[in-house]
């Protein structure tokens, strides 16, 4: 085992979250190492570089990392899920494959306890927040425009929208003859070049990855600003356990390089970033004597109420030509009108829509899968082919309640690549979810027939989708009912936080990135402005 | 591990793990053929040029499938021609028959052939930046003045946020 001095701060996992946690402590003066299992991806390894790229994100560039199985991937064993959860395992994390969508939660979302009776509420609330989303979003360049109706007064964004295109023209028509809300898209997708990103140049493939380098995946911004401002990033380190000295006190992380050996990395404070599937497994990995359900485990919570935000979606297709292959892809508007709880619904919360474009007339082809063999090939493969630039998907991203039987464990068989216990996905669609998404699919038929389409095709359900990895290491005021408190910090262990989608109370219904990188901003600011009272392992205390 | 080895992205590589013998293109012809007929996008599969060239790129593209879809090739040249068509529309009926990915690879690669794509208008993903002035073209002509008009929509949790108008009111039909 190879030793290293200590360090101020351990980040571990350099997607969203911890490139944030990365650059802001970095920027603060600390000295900050940050562990990644990964690698680098370079904007010409992107699938889209090739005319082949939508069979190469049948499997090598798959969102599912247990159908893509990259050296960086590890096993997650989903048999009892109803849905497998995908993940990027790599410099940036799974930005490198998401699609920018920038919404923040409602202010309802914090109250959910309050207003529904259900759940529970955040130890936060949405102004108290605002300011940190208002700093990523300056410094991402967030694309959009302001003046949302279903936010509250103050929501501005640094960079102009991108074009609706024809896609989002026909859907926005669409819903103004229905009288529903939409607004136009907002992105962390620039559209001039800002800091370290390119302008957006439409690929549309922004879910597979960016070609341009518009698109703020946090191997392109945060963690390049952090690295000069001196932190450092040591790729190819599985981290294996976080270590604890017999006080409890993190005093580090033992990793594992891509040779087999293991290292351990001393620090005063370690900031655990891993998503809502690898953070519980860590922590339950790094059980001790004195932790022995797995660390910040005291209220048996580590794992617990995973949440998933499950997707439906409905292709509407038309006659006319709408460049369906034009990104971004991206929302190129969302609607609101279905997101928040109202008295007439058999479900509390909703569902955010977003119109997107179809790219590639293979998904065309993949969005009849379904129909008779006659339709779908023969003429049936013609008419699909034909009508690849005129789809338009509506999705819905639905609002998931936290229930404690939807879980992380760890596998007592399964395995990753270095012999390290892999997790155990356990999920169930509540009543409640399925409900929503149900309304969400005749809602989004009726908005396509709004707008004209002379098909459509829904899917009530996306298995595959999204990578909304939340709650499995909640926040909270009560030791009891969370796992960490309002700024992060692990109610057990008190130099260990939970900076990533794992802290979410509940979900809302809107895609996560915004909201969990606001949070880590939140916390690693809140950890350099305690940093002097910062309690930390007396074998680490003096050690520079 | 090897000095280039990547750990998060895989090995780019633009042919399959080894060459069609010819008897198995033959068949991967006639499936292909079966599936896609002369039509719009433009002829069958084994009279457009450099059909089998975009085959290997599809093989090589869905790898892990190389395997077993060349034993279903397999048998599905053992077949007369005449059976293959109610063959496959049995197959189509299994999902764990491996038609799924036989379809994926020999249809992937049809939509590889630049002649098809430019017959079905597909120019492919590409760079193309947007005219400066699109955007606020698209959003300043009045499309959002309903949206704008109808006001507020959030659910109201405390003092300083304006109630939104509209919690009562019911979905339209």
């Amino acid at each position: 085992m190879g030793a290293a001095p200590p360090v101020d701060v351990l980040v571990i996992g350099s997607g969203p979250a911890g490139a944030v946690v990365t650059h802001t402590l970095a920027t603060r003066g600390f000295d900050v190492l940050c562990l990644e299992q990964g690698d680098w991806v370079n904007a010409d390894d992107f699938p889209a570089n090739r005319p082949e790229w939508e069979l190469l994100c049948h499997q090598q560039w798959h969102h599912d990392p247990n159908l893509r199985a990259n050296r960086a991937d590890y096993p997650v064993e989903t048999s009892d899920s109803e849905l497998s959860p995908v993940m990027f395992n790599g410099v940036g994390g799974s930005s490198i494959m998401y699609g920018g969508q920038w919404l923040r939660l409602l202010p309802s979302d914090f109250r959910v306890r309050s207003l529904d009776d259900i759940a529970d509420d955040w130890p936060l609330a949405y102004e108290e927040l605002k300011p940190y989303h208002d700093e990523v979003d300056r410094f991402l360049g967030v694309a959009g425009v302001e003046g949302d109706p279903a936010y509250p007064d103050g929501l501005t964004y640094p960079m102009p929208p991108h074009p609706l295109g024809k896609v989002g023209r026909r859907a926005a028509e669409g819903m103004n003859r229905l009288g529903w809300h939409w607004w136009p898209g907002a992105n962390a997708i620039v559209g001039y070049k800002h800091q370290t990103l390119e302008p957006c140049a439409r690929w549309g493939t922004c879910e597979f990855g960016c070609p341009a380098g518009a698109k703020a995946s946090f191997d392109l911004i945060y963690l390049p600003q952090a690295l000069k401002a001196g932190a450092r990033l040591q790729t190819g380190a599985r981290v294996r356990k976080i270590t604890t000295d017999a006080e409890g006190l993190a005093t580090g992380a033992t990793w594992i390089d891509t040779d087999g050996r293991q290292h351990h990395q001393p620090a005063r404070t370690v900031v655990v970033c891993a998503n809502g599937v690898g953070t519980p497994r860590l922590l339950q990995l790094s059980a001790s004597a004195r932790h022995p359900d797995g660390l910040a485990n005291s209220s048996g919570l580590v794992g617990r109420n995973l949440m998933l935000h499950p997707n439906a979606t409905v292709v509407g297709y038309y006659e006319d030509e709408l460049d369906s292959w034009m990104g971004p892809a991206g929302e190129l508007i969302h609607s609101m009108e279905f997101y928040e709880t109202r008295p007439e619904h058999p479900f509390v919360g909703g569902a955010k829509w977003n119109a997107m474009p179809m790219p590639g007339p293979f998904n065309a082809l993949e969005a009849q899968q379904e129909l008779p063999f006659d339709d779908r090939w023969g003429a049936g493969f013609h008419e699909a082919t034909r009508n690849h630039a005129r789809g338009v998907l509506w999705a819905a991203n639905a609002s998931d309640l936290p229930e404690a039987q939807n879980r992380v464990t760890l596998d007592p068989a399964l395995t990753d690549g270095d012999g390290v216990p892999a997790p155990k996905v356990e999920y169930r669609l509540g009543d409640n979810t399925r409900a929503i998404l149900a309304h969400a699919v005749a809602r989004m038929t009726e908005a396509h027939e709004a707008m004209g389409a002379t098909r459509t095709v829904p899917v009530e359900l996306w298995t595959d989708q999204p990578g909304h990895l939340l709650g499995t290491a909640r926040m909270g005021d009560d030791p009891a009912r969370s796992v960490v408190d309002a700024f992060g910090r692990a109610h057990d262990v008190p130099n260990l936080f939970v900076a990533d989608g794992s802290v979410f109370v509940t979900s809302g219904g809107v895609n996560p990135t915004s909201t969990i990188t606001a949070l880590a901003l939140r916390i690693a600011m809140g950890i350099a402005d305690g940093a002097a009272g910062q309690v930390v392992s007396k074998e680490l205390a003096h050690a520079r | 591990m090897p000095a280039d080895e990547r750990l998060s992205v895989p090995e780019y590589r633009p042919l399959p793990p080894r060459a069609l013998t010819a008897a198995e293109l033959s068949t991967l012809l006639a499936v292909a053929d079966t599936l896609i007929p002369d039509g719009p996008a433009g002829r069958t599969p084994s009279r457009t040029p450099d059909y089998p060239r975009w085959l290997d790129r599809a093989l090589a593209a869905r790898r892990d499938a190389f395997d077993r879809v060349l034993a279903l090739v397999a048998e599905l040249g053992r077949l007369p021609r005449e059976r293959l068509g109610a063959e496959l529309r049995r197959l189509a009926g299994d999902p764990d028959s491996g038609f799924t990915e036989l379809s994926t690879v020999v249809a992937g690669a049809y939509l590889l052939v630049p002649q098809v794509r430019e017959a079905i208008g597909y120019p492919g993903q590409a760079h193309r930046p947007a005219p400066f002035d699109e955007a606020a073209e698209q959003i300043m002509d009045g499309i959002l003045d309903p949206v704008i008009e109808r006001g507020p929509i959030f659910r109201p949790v405390g003092a300083g946020q304006r109630p939104s108008d509209r919690d009562d009111r019911k979905d339209r039909p």
